[in-house]
């Protein structure tokens, strides 16, 4: 009894650490994808998610449909995501990466600034797309929520995986990240190769954003905590590997879920932290391995 | 065919290119030569846009090629081979051929070309699948060469394909030259194998820090007391 209550608990903590870590990994797939074609360590990839929830809420307060909602919504962050690259990252082209990331949290506290007046201050939520009514599954009560959040992200990867591998484009995308110059010498245009990472980093964001938010809600400042959840992820993973990205938010989420169950709730955040730090004592290419984040 | 008229690059504030002109004319090898550092690639660079010039200009087939965005320059006719091969490591052999072809759309031409590589090279065709970074350093040489034709250029830039190349394979990379010159491709080969390089070349260049010094027939150049003393080792 005792027994098949604590594989009950543990089942538990893995749902919702995995619907979690679904969303640091799409933070951390964002990060990477621009990180591998231009360098720039984009700290505003946050907002991308939180645009998508908040702007999914307003338009849906005013009126629209919820699926509508969500397009525009999607739409919204990565006109964001387009608008960032265009303004803030294309003119300082050559900048050193720290100048870059400082760019990229100007950025941030930007958007940030801007939901704020846009939209408010409180805290929103959706209805989540197939009721509140938990399901169980082997004794742990999952919110069908979790599985949607889950299914959206093991599309959106798919679809991803294939762009990358089976277009042209995608393709091209991975040359301008793996030599840009063999690149521009073949006829890649490389900046627009970049502004394109930006645009499915924004898009891969905003999704995962719009279907977490009936089970995490989400706010004008959601973003903060979640680029820095997504970086931990990156690092956790190796800098420069999406695969790795991907294991790395996954883990995250479970070891917050687990810490948090396990040791104390009140220490959730934290365990990001101590697992970054020990990442970089330990293992500075990550996980998977990856490219050793320049020295700046 | 290409006119490169008192070029000058700089890097930064340091200026590598003083006033260099050359000439290729339509069907010819043409060869740069020059020492470790004489700019040799920077020129190259400079005519596939990858440097910017600060002062000349290049023309290409009568028209000015400067002005024209690097990534544009391929389908103006215009590969190049980069130094140190460049290959997409990351990617498949087929995949760095097929992006050789980025700038194109028609599809049979393309299918024919790709085909065409493969008969060069038979080894990339037995290896179309395979990482492009598992290659050995020829193979390599002969993907960058191979994606460079893939651009279907009427002038190929070539910057030392023989670089830590086995002797046998240089004297193969230099009879494939030969064979695209058959094949109508103007060549402009820079090498530091001399006499490699002046066996196969109509005219040649020596470029010493920055500036042309010497300039003539192949021929001529291997008889050249000056060429033969600095670069046969004679
Ligand atoms: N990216 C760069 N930044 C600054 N200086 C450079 C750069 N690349 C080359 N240089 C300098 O420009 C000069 C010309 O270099 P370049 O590479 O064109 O010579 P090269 O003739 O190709 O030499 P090698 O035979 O070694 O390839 C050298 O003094 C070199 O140090
Ligand atoms: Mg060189």
């Amino acid at each position: 009894m005792r027994a098949s209550a604590m594989t009950t608990e543990l089942l538990q903590f893995t749902f919702s650490g995995l619907t979690v870590g679904a969303v640091y990994a799409s933070v951390a797939l964002g990060f990477t994808l621009i990180y591998n074609a231009s360098h720039v360590v984009n700290l505003a990839q946050g907002e991308f998610v939180m645009l998508g929830a908040m702007s999914t809420v307003f338009l849906a307060a005013a009126g629209l449909p919820l699926p509508v909602a969500m397009i525009l919504a999607v739409l919204i962050s990565m006109v964001a995501g387009l608008a960032l690259h265009r303004f803030a990252i294309a003119p300082a082209r050559g900048a050193d990466p720290i100048a870059l990331i400082i760019i990229t949290i100007g950025a941030s506290i930007f958007l940030r600034g801007l939901a704020q007046i846009v939209f408010d201050k409180r805290f929103h939520s959706l209805p989540p797309w197939f009721g509140a009514e938990p399901i169980v599954i082997g004794g742990a009560a999952v919110l069908p929520q979790s599985l949607v959040v889950l299914a959206g992200m093991l599309v959106v990867l798919v679809g991803l995986w294939l762009f990358m591998t089976r277009t042209l484009f995608g393709r091209a995308i991975l040359a301008a990240s793996n030599n840009p110059m063999a690149a521009t010498l073949v006829g890649i245009n490389v900046p627009v190769i970049v502004a394109a990472t930006f645009l499915i980093s924004s898009l891969l964001g905003a999704v995962v954003g719009i279907l977490v938010t009936p089970i995490t809600l989400t706010s004008y400042d959601a973003g903060t905590i979640l680029a820095l959840k997504g970086f931990a992820a990156v690092m956790l993973g190796g800098i420069g590997n999406p695969p790795g990205a991907v294991l790395g938010g996954l883990l995250l989420g479970l070891a917050e879920s687990f810490g948090a169950g396990l040791i104390s709730s009140q220490y959730k955040d934290a365990i990001a932290f101590v697992i970054l730090l020990a990442v970089l004592l330990l293992r500075p290419r990550g996980l998977l391995g990856g490219a050793a984040l320049e020295r700046v | 065919m290409l006119e490169i008229d008192r070029v000058c690059c700089a890097y930064g504030r340091v200026e590598v290119l003083h006033s260099v002109c050359l000439t290729v004319e339509q069907g010819e090898i043409v060869t740069l030569l020059g020492a470790n550092g004489a700019g040799k690639t920077t020129l190259l660079r400079a005519i596939s846009g990858i440097c910017p010039l600060t002062g000349g200009e290049i023309r290409f087939e009568g028209e000015r090629l400067d002005l024209v965005p690097p990534h544009r320059r391929v389908e103006r006719g215009i590969a190049q081979v980069p130094e140190g091969r460049q290959i997409f490591t990351a990617l498949s052999v087929e995949d760095n051929l097929r992006l050789g072809a980025w700038r194109r759309s028609d599809g049979a031409a393309i299918a024919r070309d790709l085909a065409r590589v493969f008969a060069l090279f038979p080894v990339l065709a037995e290896r179309r699948a395979s990482v492009a970074g598992g290659l050995s350093g020829g193979q390599q040489q002969m993907l960058a060469i191979g994606r460079a034709l893939m651009g279907s250029p009427r002038l190929l830039l070539l910057d030392e394909p023989s670089m830590g190349l086995a002797p046998l394979l240089i004297d193969q990379v230099m009879a494939t030259i030969v064979e695209l010159k058959r094949s109508g491709l103007t060549i402009l080969l820079v090498e530091q194998n001399v006499s490699a390089a002046l066996s196969i070349a109509d005219r040649g260049y020596v470029l010493e820090t920055g500036s042309i010094e010497i300039a003539g027939r192949a021929s001529d150049l291997l008889t050249d007391p000056e060429v033969a003393s600095s670069y046969l080792g004679m």
